[in-house]
């Protein structure tokens, strides 16, 4: 067995990649269909600013609810013993 | 041989254009996203996500395929933004594009962040574009709990991450989902609207 890689030796940016990406053959095929002109812009910079502004607050939330779920597992193994 | 070539759609090709500018600005967008994301996570001493750009990129191309399927079907002019927050979080959930790195099988920690990763982003991603303010919804289901409080936002929000990972997740019930939140807890009220009106 090889101990080849696929990792690339650079690092691309992710403008760099996407473009390559974009041409992947390998990927799904976009050139048959068309987004529409009236597609919605989501104004992707100004999601990147407010991401970036508040990811501590959404860490904190989301990071609470890893901890929550959790401990609710912990809640059902504890029942299952018991019942057991 | 000339007289066979096609004479060039230049609408057509502009939207092809204006089709694969849009795909970019999102792969770039989730991207960079990530990278916040990640940068917080090995500030607390986790370091063993990456996102894989192939994957990112198959999501975001079957997100705008599945958005465009649901227009043409209905005759939808614009997707909203909690349209864009559902079908996103679905993709990102079902194609995992934040890839996990070797690890201690024994820190159970790191296994359930493995397992959740990408629901975390996800939602994470969806509550920044749907609008919500997950403070405020602390507020309102503290206050409607009546002190009481045995659910809070985490329960919620856990709840949000844990289908994603475990049970059969549609777009659209998601964007119902997110805009219920946001009609409830709006982070800036009234933006959807002008955010609209400039796109309409």
């Amino acid at each position: 067995m090889s101990d080849a890689t696929h990792t690339p030796d650079t690092v691309l940016s992710a403008e760099e990649e996407g473009r390559i990406l974009l041409a992947n053959p390998g990927l799904q095929a976009v050139s048959d269909w068309t987004i529409g002109n009236s597609d919605v812009a989501a104004d992707d910079t100004e999601i990147t600013r407010q991401f970036a502004d508040s990811v501590d607050g959404l860490l904190d939330v989301t990071e609470r609810s890893l901890a929550r779920l959790r401990a609710r597992d912990a809640g059902k193994v504890t029942d299952a013993k018991a019942a057991d | 041989m000339g007289d066979s070539v096609p004479a060039i759609d230049i609408a057509s090709l502009d939207n092809a254009v204006e089709r694969q500018a849009k795909i970019l600005e999102r792969f770039k967008q989730l991207d960079a996203n990530f990278a916040v994301y990640n940068a917080r996570m090995r500030a607390k001493g986790v370091d063993i996500f990456h996102m894989s750009r192939p994957l990112l990129m198959q999501a975001v191309q079957s997100y705008f395929h599945d958005i465009r399927r649901l227009k043409d079907f209905h005759g939808i002019a614009i997707a909203d933004h909690f349209k864009i927050a559902g079908f996103t979080v679905k993709w990102l959930s079902r194609l995992r594009p934040i890839q996990v790195a070797q690890f201690d099988p024994a820190d159970d920690d790191l296994g359930e962040r493995a397992l959740m990763v990408n629901a975390q982003f996800a939602v994470m991603e969806a509550l920044v574009v749907a609008d919500i303010d997950h403070l405020k919804l602390a507020d309102i289901i503290a206050a409607r709990m009546d002190g009481s409080a045995k659910v809070e936002t985490a329960d919620l929000i856990g709840n949000l991450m844990y289908n994603c990972v475990y049970r059969d997740i549609d777009g659209n019930v998601l964007a119902q989902n997110f805009l219920a939140l946001h009609l409830l807890a709006p982070r800036q009220p009234g933006r959807s609207e002008r955010r609209a009106a400039v796109r309409g």
